[in-house]
């Protein structure tokens, strides 16, 4: 019996104590097949695809490549073993041509250490064509759009003699035409024998394109099957099975005012036409998949990154140009998803970051620090939030343990007591307790008058928290639930509508 | 990321082809005031006054490309030419000459490209140590005195023509100019070195031995300037202490001219930096030509600078640092 | 940034890990793990206390040199010896502390010998012309604040408009603005001096001399604003990370901006004070001080990347300069080789922050 082209058994990983993959198998049952990986976010796919193309070790587990062991020390293992992966951030150079981003560590017809160009150019042409691209291989790869640069990318791996290709989500920024180019390929590839692995939110394409699906839920390999015994919504269904029986600290709740209002809101293909109101005292969660572009909403309404279409109010009144200075100044919180490179001085004290923020109420005489206010609310921040930490003025937040370190981050913001809090994956990398607390904090604050928007990928906490979660998809919303309407499959299924409908160029 | 609408391309264009008009215009200009402007004679005192510099700014943009800056060319420079200068007096000869200039250039080159791509310090700070400390070596070997170059090496580099026409140092430097355009164009190292400057890890994922690339291409920067030092040297005569003091920011304003970006991932030695050589070269010249107060030189210089970084910058953007 | 996305090494439901595997090793939540036996109490207490920290590595050398060179160097505990090295200590620890400020964004200000030469002649020039009165002596004085808080701006505007490395930025300043100041005087000394600004230099306040006292009142009022004020807490953290400072409402480019008028304005200081003492506008004032005041910086312990550094450290690095300059000299060492060793510390000093910042102490 031939082996599988992928065999993963009982691959395990944690992050600081939290299971993000328990005990997968999964199989590329042949030779050519294509096998489709759904799964919610966090659901554990591109943690397993970091472990497979060897950016992260495995905690416990085996994989093996056509039957043998295959341990890679990084990336380059896995290039030399003929895994490739096209992720959504190519990495190609911008600065240089097709042939020499194809050959940057070694090309065809070399002599005495020079480059043939001529020989570079006619065998990048032959790789180009293999992916159906008549391109000339001496065009700078700056002024090549999206969809021809992924084709690049996959000549790069083709080049590259791999034999598994892994797509992460290939369609996001694709045109319809190139799409359907995209498929075409694939199909070419599997019929020459190169195993492809696709990961994607677009379920109706997943069933279209491959002849294996597997589902991923919460870390855990919760099927796989061929094709034709899937549907869209046997994958929905296996997708969101889980038991909703964990108490979720829900009050009910008089909303007031509309605080902070967007009116169609637009970035570039990003978003588009977006348009919401949080009102005091109610919590409204914001659901979306991957590639949605929930946080990119978030930056665009804080003024971190420029919006081109729409406007922002606050109190009724528009404003011209947000910038995040005004909006803490005016008692407007945000916390980003990405608190390491966004949310915390990583190499700072855990008091000098819980004073961030609220810097400007420290002012006293000359500009000087209150450092007795200063003291006294980082304390209160760390009994509030129970951080663990020994020492706050000497321990650096890079040292804490994730969960520690985003209740930093919360705490920043708690303590400038904002009337409106945006909150983008505020209990990532957190464990249960503090879920829980971060949970009743934000009941604390709307019961208190304030607006919180909560951006998550957990369905579960938004329906367990929010008054009415909206749901983002492609750019655009695709609808809104208020509480008596919450259930798993309905989000989901507005969640995926947008990547799944035959989308605009 | 879009793809590049035709406004871009246009601004491209003219990024190109614009280095040459500036040229060109400079050398018109200078030929109204001045009738033997453009004469051959004078083309080749022209091209011999930007030897040095020319040979400098080529190891520059090996460093320059991969993202690096290396602002101890002057120092090293000086270095190399007061040994070679002491070498060459106590009875070395041509060849032996050149590879001892060149091996002091590549001695600095070592010291900076271990620091920053081995013990990961900031290129800044230590070629500016090494501004300083390389000067401080040489001085201790010259004891603050002028070394004289005039030796049989010293007149076979200054005042040897070959065929005649083409002096020494033009050759040296063509060669150089060229060689280096080779091995940052045509070869894997130096397409690598571009890669490195766009996106270092990227590069690293890709299998690209960054550190060691990068810890070349100042060696590669070390041993021109060496060579340079010792062209330099040869044609000024006698070295005073502060020969050279200074010459890093020219070498590095004239790479910028040229189109190699403080940023990394971008530039040419031909026409790039030999361009940004020549305009640096005309523009002094100019002021030589109306007389200008020597004063006015280094004022020049830094407005020449601004303008030049000015337009880097406003192409390609980095960090407020 | 491009559309959102988890991390592509990390998922939503754990910590985003960095790309190398390295995120997360469990960490010891109490001081240095403890080091062999007796030896290993002191081991720990040095690990913790002193080589944590640059600053107080460089405290600690300081110390050392000052007693070694008192024990060793002939004439170096002279009075008149010691009296001097805090003359030349005044001047530096001017420059540097205004320097330490630029530095704290990762950045470096090559002009601040321009804001000297150009303040030192502007004001001799505004002095003579006004024949000595104590009018012109106030408007000497402003002219020369002025000229140091203009260049600061055009430096930081060059730094926060037009997006320019502040390397080259503060160089081209540099190259224009000193260059001006030898054009104008084509070389020459401006003299004219009166006795009322030449008090700035020599005189003295309660048996104090005055440059003593300004550089008491720089230190002190530096140290109050980058350790105690609001503005100093923005400093740190703009310099560790632009966007967590934006994010959180701190003013990122006008902060940075501010830190070049510092400087700059800190440099007209210097003018001032070094134009007294010597009693006539220079354009060549200071001239070879960038390194000194360069490696007073980094050696007391203000980090190159920005994000780290303290007022008291770059004081102490600067007395070091001087205490070095000083004894190496009375040993007979050439100033240049004095120079060479002096850029091997700065690297060597560099080297050890680098190092540190890996570390997790």
């Amino acid at each position: 019996m031939t082996p599988h082209p992928l065999e993963l058994r009982r691959i395990r990983k944690s992050f600081s104590g939290v299971k993000v993959l328990k005990d997968i198998d999964l199989v590329l049952p042949d030779k050519g097949a294509i096998l489709g990986l759904v799964g919610e976010n966090g659901a554990g796919k591109s943690t397993l695809m970091n472990v497979l193309g060897g950016v992260l070790p495995r905690d416990s587990g085996e994989l093996l490549l056509d039957g043998l062991p295959y341990h890679p020390a990084g990336p380059v293992d896995a290039d030399r073993a003929g895994i490739a992966i096209i992720h959504q951030e190519l990495n190609l150079f911008s600065n240089m041509t097709i042939a020499e981003n194809l050959y940057l560590t070694g090309a065809p017809g070399t002599r005495l250490h020079l480059l043939s160009y001529r020989a570079m150019n006619r065998a990048a042409r032959a790789e180009l064509a293999r992916v159906g691209l008549d391109l000339n291989p001496a065009t700078r790869v700056s002024e090549l759009s999206m969809g021809v640069r992924q084709l690049v990318e996959i000549a790069k791996a083709l080049s590259r003699e791999a034999r598994i290709v892994v797509f992460d989500e290939p369609t996001t920024s694709l045109a319809t035409h190139e799409k359907e180019r995209l498929f075409r390929l694939i199909r070419e590839l599997s019929e020459k024998g190169v195993s492809i692995i696709y990961i994607s939110h677009a379920l109706d394409d997943v069933l279209a394109l491959c002849h294996h699906v597997a589902v991923l839920r919460d870390g855990t390999l919760v099927g796989q099957s061929p094709v034709r015994e899937m549907t869209k919504e046997r994958m929905i269904a296996m997708m969101v099975g889980r038991k909703l029986d964990q108490l979720f600290p829900w009050v009910p709740k008089r909303p007031g005012e509309v605080l902070l209002r967007v009116d169609g809101l637009g970035q570039g293909s990003i978003f588009r036409d977006v348009s919401l109101g949080l009102r005091a005292g109610e919590i409204v969660g914001m659901f979306g998949l991957m590639g949605a572009g929930r946080s990119e909403l978030l930056r665009a309404v804080y003024g971190v990154d420029p919006f081109d279409a729409g406007r922002v109010l606050f109190r009724g009144a528009p404003v011209r140009r947000p910038e995040p200075s005004w909006w803490v100044e005016h008692g407007v919180a945000y916390i980003t998803e990405n608190r390491r490179e966004e949310g915390l001085l990583m190499p700072k004290t855990v008091k000098e970051n819980l004073v961030l923020a609220n810097l400007r109420r420290l002012r006293r005489t000359l500009g000087a620090v209150d450092t007795r206010r200063e003291e006294r609310e980082s304390e209160e921040a760390i009994g509030r939030l129970r951080i663990k930490t020994y020492d706050k003025a000497r321990q650096a937040v890079r040292m804490l343990s994730g969960g520690n370190q985003q209740k930093v981050v919360i705490g920043k913001w708690l303590v400038t007591r904002p009337t409106v809090f945006l909150v983008d994956e505020p209990t990532r990398g957190v464990d249960v307790g503090a879920k829980f607390e971060i949970y009743s904090h934000l009941n604390a604050l709307a019961g208190e008058g304030s607006a919180v928007l909560f951006v998550s990928s957990e369905m579960e906490e938004l329906m367990g928290v929010c008054d009415r979660i909206l749901v983002l998809s492609r750019g655009r919303l695709a609808g809104e639930l208020a509480r008596p309407e919450f259930d798993q499959h309905r989000l989901l299924e507005l969640a995926i509508g947008g990547h799944d409908a035959r989308s605009v160029a | 990321m879009p793809a590049a609408s035709p406004k871009v391309t246009v601004a491209a264009a003219f990024y190109r082809y614009g280095l040459f008009v500036v040229v060109l215009f400079l050398l018109l200009t200078f030929s109204l005031f001045n009738r033997n402007f453009v004469s051959g004679a004078n083309a080749v005192n022209l091209l011999q006054q930007t030897a040095s510099t020319g040979i400098a700014a080529s190891g520059l943009v090996f460093v320059m490309v991969a993202g690096g800056i290396d602002i101890s060319l002057g120092s090293t420079m000086f270095l190399s030419s007061v040994i070679v200068a002491s070498a060459a007096n106590a009875g070395a000869g041509l060849w032996p000459s050149f590879a001892i200039a060149i091996g002091c250039g590549a001695l600095v080159g070592v010291v900076n490209g271990v620091c920053v791509a081995l013990l990961r310090i900031v290129p800044l700070i230590v070629t500016l140590a090494s501004l300083y400390a390389v000067r401080g070596v040489a001085l201790s070997i010259t004891g603050i005195q002028s070394v004289d170059f005039f030796n049989p090496v010293g007149d076979a580099v200054a005042y040897v023509r070959l065929g005649g026409v083409v002096p020494v140092v033009v050759v040296i430097s063509a060669a150089t100019l060229v060689l280096s355009q080779l091995v940052l164009s045509r070869t894997l190292y130096g397409r690598q070195l571009y890669a490195i400057g766009n996106n270092a890890s990227g590069a690293r994922v890709m299998g690209v031995a960054v550190r060691r690339n990068v810890f070349l291409s100042y060696v590669i920067c070390g041993a021109l300037a060496g060579l340079a030092g010792m062209v330099s040297g040869a044609q000024v005569g006698s070295i005073t202490p502060s020969f050279s003091e200074g010459q890093e920011f020219i070498i590095i304003t004239s790479a910028i001219l040229g189109g190699v970006s403080l940023f990394g991932g971008k530039g040419t030695v031909l026409p790039g930096a030999f361009l940004g050589v020549l305009i640096i070269m005309c523009i002094e010249n100019g002021l030589v030509m109306a007389g200008a107060n020597m004063y006015l030189y280094t004022i020049v210089r830094g407005f020449v600078i601004f303008l030049a970084v000015m337009l880097d910058c406003l192409r390609n953007t980095g960090e407020l640092r | 940034m491009s559309v959102d996305r988890a991390e592509r090494t990390g998922e939503a439901a754990a910590e985003p890990a960095p790309a190398a595997p390295e995120q997360a090793r469990p960490r010891p939540e109490g001081p240095a793990r403890a080091g062999p036996g007796g030896s290993g109490g002191f081991r720990r207490w040095f690990e913790v206390h002193v080589a944590s920290s640059v600053e107080r590595v460089s405290m600690l050398a300081f110390a050392v040199f000052l007693l070694g060179s008192i024990l060793f160097v002939p004439k170096f505990a002279n009075p008149v010896n010691l009296g001097n090295m805090l003359v030349q200590c005044t001047d530096l620890i001017i420059l540097a502390c205004g320097m330490t400020f630029v530095f704290m964004n990762g950045g470096i200000d090559f002009s601040v010998t321009a804001v000297l030469a150009l303040g030192s002649v502007t004001g001799a020039a505004v002095m003579q012309h006004g024949g000595g009165s104590p009018a012109s002596v106030a408007e000497a004085i402003a002219a020369m604040l002025g000229i140091g808080l203009g260049i600061g701006a055009l430096n930081g505007l060059m730094v926060t408009r037009l997006r320019m490395p502040s390397f080259i930025a503060t160089m081209a300043s540099q190259l224009i603005f000193s260059g001006a100041a030898l054009w104008w005087t084509q070389s020459s000394t401006i003299g004219g001096i009166p006795r009322s600004f030449l008090a700035i230099g020599r005189g003295r306040v309660l048996g104090v001399e005055v440059p003593i006292l300004v550089m008491v009142a720089v230190v002190a009022a530096c140290a109050g604003l980058l350790h105690r004020t609001v503005f100093g807490r923005c400093v740190f953290a703009v310099g560790t990370n632009h966007r967590t400072s934006r994010i959180s409402g701190i003013p990122v480019r006008r902060t940075i901006f501010q830190l070049f008028i510092l400087c700059g304005g800190l440099a007209a200081v210097a003018a001032i004070v070094m134009t007294a003492r010597s009693g006539a506008g220079m354009p060549g004032l200071g001239k070879s001080m960038l390194m000194d005041i360069v490696g007073a910086v980094v050696i007391g312990g203000t980090a190159v990347t920005g994000g780290k550094g303290s007022i008291l450290g770059t004081a102490t690095g600067a007395a070091l300069i001087i205490a070095l300059n000083n004894s190496l000299n009375l040993l007979g060492i050439e100033w240049y080789v004095i120079n060479a060793l002096k850029g091997g510390m700065i690297t060597l000093v560099a080297l050890l922050g680098v190092v540190q910042a890996k570390g997790d102490v």
